[in-house]
């Protein structure tokens, strides 16, 4: 697939990145000659100095020929006029990074639809729509959603001396009927499992899940946790991730705190919110953030743009007693730190919306692709076609690549868990997991 | 300061008030009862006084209004349209005594509708229409309605407009100040007519109609009978009464963009018209409940509560009851609606409910301070935060508001007032509503204050009338250097 991509910040290097890796051919568009010389020197892709929302830039960078228009700089403006030259040229899918909210309007004479887009995103609230979804299930790592939202993704830690442990999960099984959930992935040390009938747990694995949406309570029940729901909230920083979540908090009766450095800033975020408490302070006064009753708290939100404070108020917060730390990270190579001091886990606007992005550029059948943290593993959902190679006979029939896992079912709205005398048909959603770099294997399946 | 700009102003407004006193003189002319020659006397003296001084003071060479000048005009316009209003009480003989004539003037004028005349029904129709008339005048503001037809006053008219509309924020209806005003006059005349002809149907006569359209349109309060409404055993008048108080008891603005932009949905957004609602509900409630052991059917008690409620909240001042016979607490209610009055924006008086919401907040977020000594905790009106010079300005209104009661009622007492008379007197004129307790309760008058208390009263009806600072400024020094 061609794939042009405006803007050569954060997001747009992540995903020139993550697309390359795949074998698309990227052509990345940057304004900024020091910073376009570094990629160029840096990256297998090719690298058009100029400015995104200028014709003549966008008619060298072959938008003519593009499947695949993804306008990411950090300005508005600029990703939708250049998104606008796009549908001009006929592009076929068109991505423009947007952050005025107002925009997203749909009856808005400037929404998506009369920009020429064919979608608006905004990484920074994509990273507060993560972290809210990751507040639903307490003690979560990970979270992504399949079939239409009834099939979840999650990690959790197992409990102490919870019940799963020292039983292979064949026999876990037969002792739970009715089950709703499948343990699709495990994280031992740097290792990461897929498991299969044999495999037994341990008391400090990383277990991923998946689970339909209204049998949480099922999970929770096997890692031996009690599921308690997240209600004292405080969020540290006045980014726009914390201004969005704590508007998405509100708007769910959660009344969060909300620490923010900069008075300035702290000024202007009361005028946005209405139910949060605003806190003008340092966030690594910890006498502070202990005055505003960071020991009640069920969860801390660590979201200034600084990753080493999200780190020490994490540490802070976990000697606190607080369950649940949540921390943005700007870093990726930081990741395996901060899992280690506590922090159940971490979000980053690049990565949440490189993640949706994905998802247009594997077009196919693929419906949506989820990566767990850190690993190799992947998972994602797959529409099977009539007369597809694994329609039509029972699974235990077929030769499934060793690295694959079947997870659930879709079927008429409905989902189940498939065993070896389940058969697929055409229409069918699929959530598999895989570990495997080659997506094409599981597509060529599918269809 | 630029006086002679001032002047020009202000002859200007005077020579207005000398036309509309025409009005009055067709009224005479029509009832012919007698009164025609001294109110003829009285608009040649006023048209003439304006006119002459206007023709001293021109100008050829445009000069700016500032801030300055604007203060200025608007105070010394009222004290000028209220001297000039009172001749034709004080030519004709019906208010013998200049100061008296005067003080009637000015609470026709700035909407009071305290009378110190003992009984109004002996007076010529042709004088009963223009002390009605002040009040039409007054309620959206003589400036206003100068600047809406006044095309030269159009550069300055914003400074102008600032100094004379109620409220702490102004909000302009269109690009031009000028369009603004004349919006706002168009929706207070359509208003006015439709009241005019409800009462009409309603079974009063043409006059007694359009003397307490004006009466009850600008919140006034002056009727054409000592029994005031009470006179006319009508509910069916009191009902519309009601109504037509309680609409102008609501920004005019919010009239315009509801009735003539077709957003009525806008009558539910505001906080302010909220909170005028639920306490015009709580205190008819409250009253209700307390005049339940008088056995009155529940209709009579009802419509006796909310009248009460209604004409002393928003400042109109009519009376269908005595409350002064009602239980004590129903008294300190009402001394409380005083106090808050109308809405911003509305002909109402009163220091106005958005400045109590306001205050309410801002009481609310420095209790929250105290909590969290480093939260940060904002005003916010409707959405929207409200900026600290506004809340600060209403809590030096508020002050001043003390402050000036507090003196005016050491100068009523000094006059030999008795203290609960000189109280509510000095709170009525402030908040421009008429009746008070004591010596000057519903059914009674101001006849009985000497001079001296009926000058204290007249100031601070105009006080009250500009919100206090605008007339302040008159007595600052920096004012009137140049």
């Amino acid at each position: 697939m061609k794939i042009v991509i405006v803007g050569a910040g954060e997001v747009g290097v992540h995903l020139a990145e993550q697309l390359s890796k795949e074998n698309h051919d990227i052509t990345l568009i940057e304004a900024k000659s020091q910073r376009a010389q570094e990629i160029q020197d840096s990256m297998d892709i090719m690298v058009i100095e100029g400015n995104g929302a200028s014709p003549e830039v966008l008619k060298r960078a072959g938008l003519d020929r593009c499947d695949l228009f993804i306008a990411v700089t950090n300005s508005d403006e600029v990703n939708m006029i250049a998104s606008l030259s796009a549908s001009r040229y006929n592009v076929p899918f068109k991505i423009a990074r947007v952050s005025h909210m107002g925009f997203y309007d749909l009856d808005n004479f400037l929404g998506s639809k009369n920009l020429g887009t064919d979608l608006l995103i905004n990484p920074e609230f994509e990273c507060a729509l993560q972290v809210a979804n990751l507040l639903k299930i307490p003690g979560a790592s990970d979270y992504a959603e399949f079939a239409g939202g009834e099939v979840l993704l999650f990690g959790l830690n197992i409990g102490e001396g919870a019940p799963c442990l020292n039983e292979s999960l064949q026999d876990l099984r037969k002792g739970i009927d009715d089950i709703h959930f499948l343990v699709c992935s495990i994280s031992r040390g740097a290792e990461t499992i897929i498991p299969k009938g044999g495999t037994v747990l341990e008391q400090e694995d990383h277990v991923y899940f998946i689970a339909q949406r209204n049998h949480l309570d099922q999970v929770y029940a096997f890692c031996g946790i009690e599921r308690k729901p997240i209600k004292r909230i405080m969020v540290l920083g006045g980014s726009k991730v914390s201004n969005y979540i704590c508007q998405i908090l509100e708007k769910q009766n959660v009344r969060a705190t909300l620490v923010i450095p900069n008075e300035k800033e702290a000024e202007q975020m009361a005028e946005e919110l209405t139910n949060t408490l605003i806190i003008n302070g340092d966030v690594k006064d910890f006498e502070l953030l202990v005055q505003e009753g960071l020991g009640d708290t069920d969860c801390l939100l660590a979201l200034t743009p600084n990753d080493e404070d999200n780190m020490l108020t994490g540490i802070f917060a976990r000697n606190h007693q607080v369950p649940h730390v949540i921390a943005l990270l700007g870093r990726l190579e930081y990741l395996p730190v901060f899992n280690k001091i506590g922090v159940n886990t971490s979000v980053s606007p690049r990565v949440a919306v490189t993640n949706s992005i994905l998802k247009y550029a594997r077009a196919g059948n693929i419906t949506s692709v989820a990566t767990i943290q850190n690993s190799q593993t992947e998972i994602m959902e797959f529409e099977v076609a009539d007369g597809a190679h694994v329609a039509g006979h029972a699974l235990k029939e077929l030769k499934l690549p060793k690295d694959v896992l079947l997870a659930m079912v879709h079927r008429n709205h409905e989902d189940f868990i498939p065993n070896g005398d389940t058969t697929l048909r055409g229409g069918d959603h699929v959530v598999a997991i895989t570990i495997s770099k080659d997506h094409r294997k599981l597509e060529r399946l599918f269809t | 300061m630029n006086l002679k700009l001032l002047n020009n102003v202000v002859s200007v407004i005077v020579f207005f008030i000398g036309l509309t006193q025409l009005s009055a003189l067709a009224v005479a002319l029509w009832f012919s009862d007698g009164s025609a020659s001294s109110i003829a006397i009285s608009a040649a003296i006023t048209m003439v006084a304006g006119g002459s001084v206007f023709l001293m003071t021109r100008d050829k060479k445009k000069k700016e209004l500032t801030l300055r000048e604007g203060f200025g005009i608007v105070g010394l316009s009222w004290f000028a349209a209220s001297f000039f209003g009172a001749l034709p009480f004080w030519i004709s003989g019906a208010i013998p005594d200049f100061s008296y004539a005067f003080f009637e003037s000015a609470s026709g004028i700035t909407t009071t509708g305290s009378t110190i005349i003992r009984d109004i029904e002996i007076l010529p129709k042709g004088i009963l229409f223009w002390r009605s008339f002040l009040h039409w005048l007054g309620g959206m503001g003589i400036i206003v309605l100068s600047v809406a037809i006044l095309p030269f006053l159009g550069l300055g008219g914003m400074q102008l407009f600032k100094a004379e509309s109620p409220g702490p924020t102004k909000d302009k209806l269109g690009p031009r100040i000028q369009e603004t005003a004349k919006f706002l006059w168009f929706v207070y005349v359509l208003i006015s007519l439709a009241c005019f002809i409800l009462l009409w149907l309603a079974g009063m006569t043409l006059f007694d109609a359009a003397c307490h359209t004006f009466g009850t349109v600008a919140t006034g309060g002056f009727s054409t009978y000592n029994a005031s409404i009470g006179h006319f055993h009508s509910p069916a008048i009191e009902y519309i009464i009601i109504v037509f108080m309680f609409l102008c008891g609501i920004s005019f603005s919010l009239h315009y963009r509801a009735l003539l932009l077709g957003r009525p949905q806008d009558y539910f957004k505001p906080t302010e018209l909220k909170t005028y609602f639920t306490i015009i509900l709580f205190a008819t409630v409250l009253i209700y409940y307390t005049r339940v052991p008088d056995q009155l059917p529940w209709e009579q008690n009802f419509r006796e509560s909310i009248f009460q409620v209604i004409s002393i909240m928003t400042t109109t001042g009519y009376g269908t009851a005595d409350f002064e016979l009602w239980h004590g607490v129903v008294q300190i209610t009402l001394l409380g609606l005083m106090v808050i009055g109308g809405c911003a924006g509305s002909t109402g008086g009163g220091l106005k409910v958005v400045r109590i919401v306001l205050l309410v907040k801002y009481l609310k977020s420095l209790l929250s301070q105290q909590l969290h000594p480093s939260g940060v905790f904002l005003v916010k009106l409707d959405g929207k935060r409200v900026p600290n010079r506004v809340i600060q300005n209403i809590l030096g209104l508020f002050l001043t508001f003390i402050f000036i009661h507090m003196i005016s009622s050491f100068l009523l007492s000094a006059a030999g007032v008795d203290f609960k008379t000189a109280t509510t007197a000095v709170l009525s004129c402030l908040s421009n509503i008429g009746p008070g307790l004591g010596e000057i309760g519903p059914t009674k008058n101001f006849a009985n204050f000497d001079a001296f208390s009926i000058w204290v009263l007249i100031v601070d009806m105009i006080m009250g009338r500009l919100e206090l600072f605008s007339v302040l400024m008159l007595f600052l020094p920096q004012t009137w250097r140049r």
